[in-house]
């Protein structure tokens, strides 16, 4: 469904975050991008979700070229993505419940449904109970299983979870695998997830994709950080 | 559509109360900003009012000479009209000109009610207005000229220098009104900008999301109109009740009665309303260029 072709960004400063970079994402797949800072990760992330555009070569979701979206036609391609950052970025204003109806507003659903979806996602991350808590009510993972919960919210074909894990201690981290394991599974749901946490990638194996100084150096399909031994 | 604009009201509201402290601090400089505004109108409109009673009421005074029969005074009055810069020519026989002495005097003006009749000393006139303060000079010289006037009289040069001043006035609150608009406007602006930079954030979080830049915009414009719309509430309600209690306690005119004050009604509405309109204007201006220059930042 995801398919990058020879894919370079190289940024206004000069910077060179990735080189021809070639990657295909199936439906369903669940995907861990791994690599340390400066490694082209976030470069990635930023390109699927259209907030940069290749230097060259072309990223592909479901025959749309992203790079070559306008403007306003961005918008529509972010509602068929869930994101979910490391920092959560919930609205602070609004509470849990209203922060993901929020998603579903944008994409101009039924008031009943987009409630009902809402109860939905909430009762699937474990939150049903702090529908309408603000989030500096909540524990750090709990912000996360509510970013999670509107990042899913409109059902998009594909998730990309940006250090998911990064602000929070490991019980918490493992929980939200868990969690994202889980919307893998029931809503079918593509994953991508960028972590530089080894503990997860180990304790939850999936394929894997490492990245070093913008080049893919290995794609293992088995799983696992140890594994990188080339 | 309806349940759209439904949600960019609840929308904005919610932003207004849920950012209370910010609200606030936006809607206290609105509140500064149109007090001053609201001093300065005041203060114009009256001044305007009295710089146009004193204009018009320096007429030109041209007696005319004893023995004019009617004839000769229509074709004089008929010439005078036809000058340039008069505005209106009266004509004034000597009872009524003896009237108007005597009605001058008040008190004492009995004195002279020993002269109606024949043996009133006074002479027919004509009283001339004049379209504005410097053409009076103009006008009395050639007005001078015309046969069977006996004598032209407006005040001198110091009249003259009234009216130029008056002249400087009006022209004077025009720019300074002008200024205070600007002034209204950028700060009004800066502040918003600066709760909504603070609130950047939240915008790109809903860019993210997917939310098209007008879906985030309005809430934020209905946000500004309503910030607008309480911060100008104390400003109506002091002037208002301000200048209700100055007009009664002056009795409407300022020092003496030749210079009235502008009537409550209709000016105080009419100021409420363009207070009013000025703080909901200015408040969504303020959130439209703050907001739309946040968005245009990031792809």
């Amino acid at each position: 469904m995801l398919e990058f072709n020879d894919v370079g960004k190289q940024y206004k400063n000069g910077f060179n975050a990735l080189y021809n970079v070639n990657l295909k994402i199936k439906q369903g797949e669940f995907v861990y991008v791994i690599g340390p800072t400066g490694s082209g990760k976030s470069t990635l992330m930023k390109l699927i979700n259209a907030e940069e555009t290749p230097t060259s070569g072309r990223v592909i979701l479901d025959d749309v070229d992203i790079g070559a979206l306008k403007s306003r036609q961005i918008p529509k391609h972010r509602q068929s993505l869930g994101v979910v950052f490391q920092d959560y970025r919930l609205l602070p204003a609004k509470t849990v419940f209203e922060n993901i109806y929020f998603a579903l507003e944008v994409i101009n659903i039924e008031k009943t449904k987009a409630r009902k979806r809402v109860r939905e996602v909430l009762e699937l991350v474990g939150l049903a109970d702090k529908a309408n808590s603000y989030p500096s009510q909540l524990s750090g993972g709990q912000q996360q299983r509510a970013a999670i919960a509107r990042a899913i919210a409109n059902q998009p074909k594909l998730l990309i979870a940006d250090e998911p894990t990064g602000n929070l201690d490991p019980q918490m981290s493992k929980e939200i695998i868990h969690l994202l394991g889980k919307i893998n599974k029931e809503e079918e749901t593509t994953i991508i997830m960028v972590t530089h946490d080894e503990k997860v990638v180990d304790f939850y194996k999936k394929r894997t994709i490492i990245l070093e100084d913008g080049h893919i150096v290995a794609d293992l399909v088995e799983g696992g950080y140890r594994s990188h031994d080339h | 559509m309806i349940t759209k604009i439904a949600r960019i009201l609840r929308e904005g509201i919610y932003g207004v109360i849920r950012h209370r402290a910010m609200s606030l601090s936006s809607s206290s400089a609105v509140t500064m900003t149109l007090m001053i505004v609201s001093v300065f109108l005041i203060l114009s409109v009256n001044i305007r009012l009295i710089v146009d009673t004193i204009e018009s009421s320096v007429q030109i005074h041209a007696k005319i000479e004893v023995g004019t029969n009617f004839e000769q005074i229509r074709s004089v009055r008929e010439e005078i009209e036809n000058l340039p810069g008069v505005k209106s020519v009266t004509f004034s026989d000597k009872d009524s000109e003896l009237n108007a002495f005597i009605e001058a005097y008040g008190d004492q003006g009995d004195l002279f009610k020993m002269y109606v009749g024949d043996k009133n000393p006074l002479r027919d006139a004509f009283l001339i207005e004049t379209t504005s303060g410097e053409s009076i000079e103009n006008v009395a010289t050639i007005v001078a000229k015309i046969d069977h006037i006996e004598k032209v009289n407006y005040g001198g040069t110091g009249t003259l220098l009234l009216m130029d001043s008056m002249e400087s006035i009006k022209t004077g609150t025009l720019i300074v009104m002008g200024a205070l608009g600007l002034l209204a406007i950028l700060l009004i602006t800066n502040t918003i900008d600066t709760t909504i930079n603070a609130r950047s954030d939240e915008l790109f979080i809903m860019r993210t999301v997917g939310a098209s830049n007008g879906f985030i915009r309005w809430p934020f414009i209905i946000e500004g109109m309503i910030i607008g719309m309480i911060g100008s509430l104390i400003p109506i309600i002091l002037t208002v009740i301000g200048y209700i209690y100055l007009y009664n306690m002056l009795d409407g005119y300022l020092f003496t009665r030749i210079f009235a004050l502008v009537p409550i009604v209709p000016f105080v509405p009419l100021l409420a309303a363009i207070l009013l309109l000025l703080g909901v204007v200015v408040g969504m201006l303020g959130s439209f260029i703050s907001v739309t220059r946040k968005l245009w930042w990031t792809r």
